[in-house]
């Protein structure tokens, strides 16, 4: 992994490495207005690990699309190491899940045309890394994640487990400050979610921020050092957990 | 993304979907295969006509013709240039109707400034003649290698066992070093003008009934070359006197000497006898034929070109041809109108019969190819005649030729744009079935202009194999028309000659236009798959 990349103040990214401001976002659904997020005030640190946690349709998914950039909001502000993510022109905010940010999502999301390799050497297309250097960085993250072997496989020929670690390889190859995952081990076993909750710490301790939404409260209460619960789209409780820094609860 | 990441990528995508591609490409193949093939006779025609010009040497090919006052020119040239004429009439007429006697006319002292001078300023464009003082006159315009009168005669062959009507044209020794006259197909040209000998060309053989690719047998060949010429003295004999004195007594019988007293009586007697005498007259011209003969030796036998139409069957040395013509009159149309139009009766002869008073009907050019022909025409019209030029029928032939060529392109662009459409239902299809590929890649940083490229990056390969394919296809289908046609030709003993012809240009427009109707056609689904909401491709359903 190298390093992490500049921040525009440090003194914001000690403090709040993401930021937001009376987020909202409402849909039109039909002669319904659904209020999916509604006015959340949030403020993550670098390099903390977050679990957002929340029944069906509560908001946490779309506030991480907001925060991934994938998605607009009505109302509020995002910042994003103190630059406000609705200024970012179309390229820019592209640039941004390019170079600043890595998602892994519970469906994993994989080209399953691809091996394994080409998946996650897929993620270094957009932050325009020689070729040459793509092959190098996915092997070596994905070796670092156990699947060595399994480089030329195709997903239909992985496991959950395993097509989950290839998704995560693929979000972490580009070494991104800040890794968004939405149910990661939504799909997965108990020894898989074991592994991977180990991965998500393992890579948070390496000073990538982490936040991750999860049905799964004993998930949350193993890795998040902070647990966000979310109902109706505002954020209920914000609380703190005894995991500390190094992971260990 | 490199632009070699979008390649393999669209290269991978393709051959993803192989049956589907396939189908696609054949669309493109097919129509390009069609475009290429019809753009590819045009191109084959034009190339061909091009290649027989250049090899007979008609791009530098002249011929001039006389103009008579008050004549209007109903040839092709003539019409064009009146139509010409009425578009740019500002009132100016090209230059004044002062005209030049070319009797008085010493043509040897004219030089070529004074002849350029003397065309743009001075000579007429109302009367001219075609005398030898013009021909010497015409040789001496810059640019223009040499003038020699085009003369042909109907005349009768017998070779072998065989006796048949042909043509012949005389040429001088200078004019058989041409290209016109060089392209042999076995001998050599005879060797000075008065020499016993003729040169045969390919329509003479087919004529005569000989295989073309057996020419070198008639080398060394004896012909003799007859002309039927009418002796006017016949004529006026047979006017006067067409019966014997018993005849002319009988005819007299029924005259009834006392009434030619009466002036009505004797009017119409008269008028009876010269109407009588008249059509005896004509009777006699045209009946009282001799006939004059050459035996001459065939020493070559050359291209007779367009058909064999551009080369008569039969070339005599310009003495023998001179010999023959100046016989009498041959009772061809030409002759007649040309005899006339110089004031003299044909076979009657002139009363100043010196070379220096012989008219042609025409005579030929041999230009020089550095020097444009239009300034050449400029300058012949001035001196009063009118030209044909090979080169300025191939300038607008060429103009044909590019309508004609556009009219086959738009048929193969109406196919292209069928493979089009094909192209964006295939890419739409795509769009459909990778939305979550396109949603994948927004998060991982793609962004719209990269989406878009990669679908036009898609369909511009289908657009590039089918392409390539279609000129590869093209080209086999005009190989195999061109195959049948060689076979048929050879058939029917027609000259061979190439319809098709893929030169590079064609090949680099079949495939520019491949690419483009493929990329255009790619720009709705691009546009539409960079449209795609990542949220909405990247819900779990």
């Amino acid at each position: 992994m190298t390093d992490s990349k500049p921040t525009k103040d440090s003194s914001i990214a000690d403090t709040a490495w993401i930021r937001t401001s009376k987020l909202s976002r409402h849909y039109v659904r039909g002669p319904q207005e659904v209020r999916a997020l509604d006015g959340v005030d949030l403020t993550i640190s670098h390099g903390e690990f977050v679990a957002v946690v929340g029944s069906s349709g509560s908001g946490k998914s779309t506030l991480l699309n907001l925060l991934a950039g994938l998605d607009t909001p009505t109302e509020g502000q995002i910042f994003i190491a103190g630059e406000e993510l609705n200024t970012f022109s179309r390229k820019r905010l592209s640039r941004y899940r390019a170079e600043q940010i890595g998602m892994v999502f519970q469906s994993f999301n994989l080209i399953s045309h691809k091996t394994a390799q080409e998946n996650v050497e897929t993620a270094l297309y957009f932050n325009e890394t020689p070729k040459s250097e793509r092959r190098k960085l996915s092997r070596e993250m994905l070796s670092r994640l156990g699947l060595a072997e399994r480089l030329d496989h195709h997903p239909a020929d992985l496991s959950g487990g395993e097509q989950q670690r290839v998704a995560l390889a693929r979000a972490l190859v580009k070494n991104p400050q800040i890794l968004f995952a939405d149910e990661p081990t939504g799909n997965l076993d108990r020894e898989n979610t074991a592994a991977i909750s180990a991965m998500l710490k393992s890579f948070n301790q390496n000073g990538v921020t982490v936040v991750m939404v999860t049905h799964d409260s004993e998930l949350a209460n193993t890795c998040a050092r902070r647990i966000i619960s979310m109902d109706y789209g505002k954020i209920v409780t914000d609380v703190a957990t005894d995991v500390d820094a190094g992971g260990a609860k | 993304m490199t632009i070699s990441d979008l390649l393999q990528n669209a290269a991978g995508n393709l051959w993803r979907m192989k049956l589907r591609a396939l189908l696609t490409v054949s669309g493109v193949v097919i129509a390009i295969a069609a475009f290429v093939a019809m753009l590819s006779f045009g191109a084959g025609m034009q190339e061909t006509i091009s290649d027989r010009f250049e090899q007979l040497g008609l791009f530098s090919t002249m011929y001039v013709y006389p103009t008579k006052d008050g004549q209007v020119d109903e040839t092709p040239m003539g019409r064009r240039e009146r139509r010409a004429q009425k578009e740019s009439d500002d009132g100016v007429t090209k230059s004044d109707s002062t005209s030049i006697d070319s009797e008085k006319t010493d043509s040897s002292q004219v030089d070529s400034s004074e002849v350029d001078s003397i065309a743009l300023d001075s000579l007429p464009t109302e009367s001219r003649l075609l005398d030898s003082a013009a021909v010497e006159l015409l040789g001496l315009i810059p640019g223009v290698n040499l003038a020699y009168p085009y003369e042909t005669l109907d005349i009768t062959v017998t070779f072998a066992d065989s006796t048949f009507e042909s043509q012949a044209r005389a040429a001088p020794m200078l004019a058989i070093k041409t290209k016109l006259f060089s392209q042999f197909k076995a001998g050599k040209a005879f060797e000075s003008d008065s020499s016993q000998s003729v040169m045969v060309t390919d329509r003479f053989l087919r004529n005569a009934g000989i295989d073309l690719d057996s020419s070198e047998i008639v080398i060394g060949e004896t012909i003799i070359v007859s002309v039927d010429i009418i002796s006017i003295d016949s004529a006026l004999t047979r006017a006067l006197f067409n019966k014997d004195l018993d005849s002319v007594k009988e005819h007299f019988k029924d005259v009834h000497f006392d009434s030619l007293l009466n002036s009505d009586y004797r009017s119409r007697l008269i008028s009876a006898e010269l109407g009588g005498a008249f059509s005896r007259f004509i009777d006699g011209y045209l009946s009282s034929r001799v006939q004059i003969a050459e035996t001459l030796t065939i020493v070559g036998v050359i291209e007779g070109g367009m058909s064999g139409n551009l080369v008569k069957p039969v070339v005599l040395p310009l003495e023998i041809g001179k010999h023959l013509s100046e016989a009498g009159f041959s009772g061809s149309k030409q002759d007649l109108f040309t005899s006339l139009a110089s004031g003299r009766i044909p076979g009657l002869g002139s009363s100043e019969s010196n070379d220096s008073s012989q008219q042609y009907s025409r005579v030929t050019l041999d230009l020089d190819q550095g020097t444009p022909y239009e300034s050449i025409k400029d300058s012949v019209e001035a001196l009063g005649f009118r030209t044909f030029s090979f080169a300025e029928e191939f300038t607008e032939l060429q103009s044909i030729f590019l309508f004609f060529n556009m009219a086959l392109g738009m048929i193969g662009l109406i196919a292209l744009v069928t493979a089009g459409l094909g192209i964006v239902n295939t890419m739409v299809m795509s769009i459909l079935e990778r939305r979550r590929e396109i949603g994948v890649l927004k998060s991982l940083g793609a962004d719209d202009s990269d989406i878009k490229l990669m679908y036009l990056f898609e369909s511009g390969m289908i657009g590039s194999v089918g392409a390539l394919g279609g000129i590869m296809v093209g080209w086999l289908i005009t190989r195999g028309a061109s195959l049948i046609a060689a076979w048929y030709m050879r058939s029917k003993d027609i000259p061979e000659m190439e319809f098709f012809s893929l030169p590079p240009w064609l090949v680099l427009i079949a495939f520019g236009i491949g690419l483009t109707i493929s990329v255009l056609a790619g720009l709705y689904p691009a546009a539409r798959a960079a449209k795609v909401d990542p949220v909405q491709a990247l819900r779990n359903d």
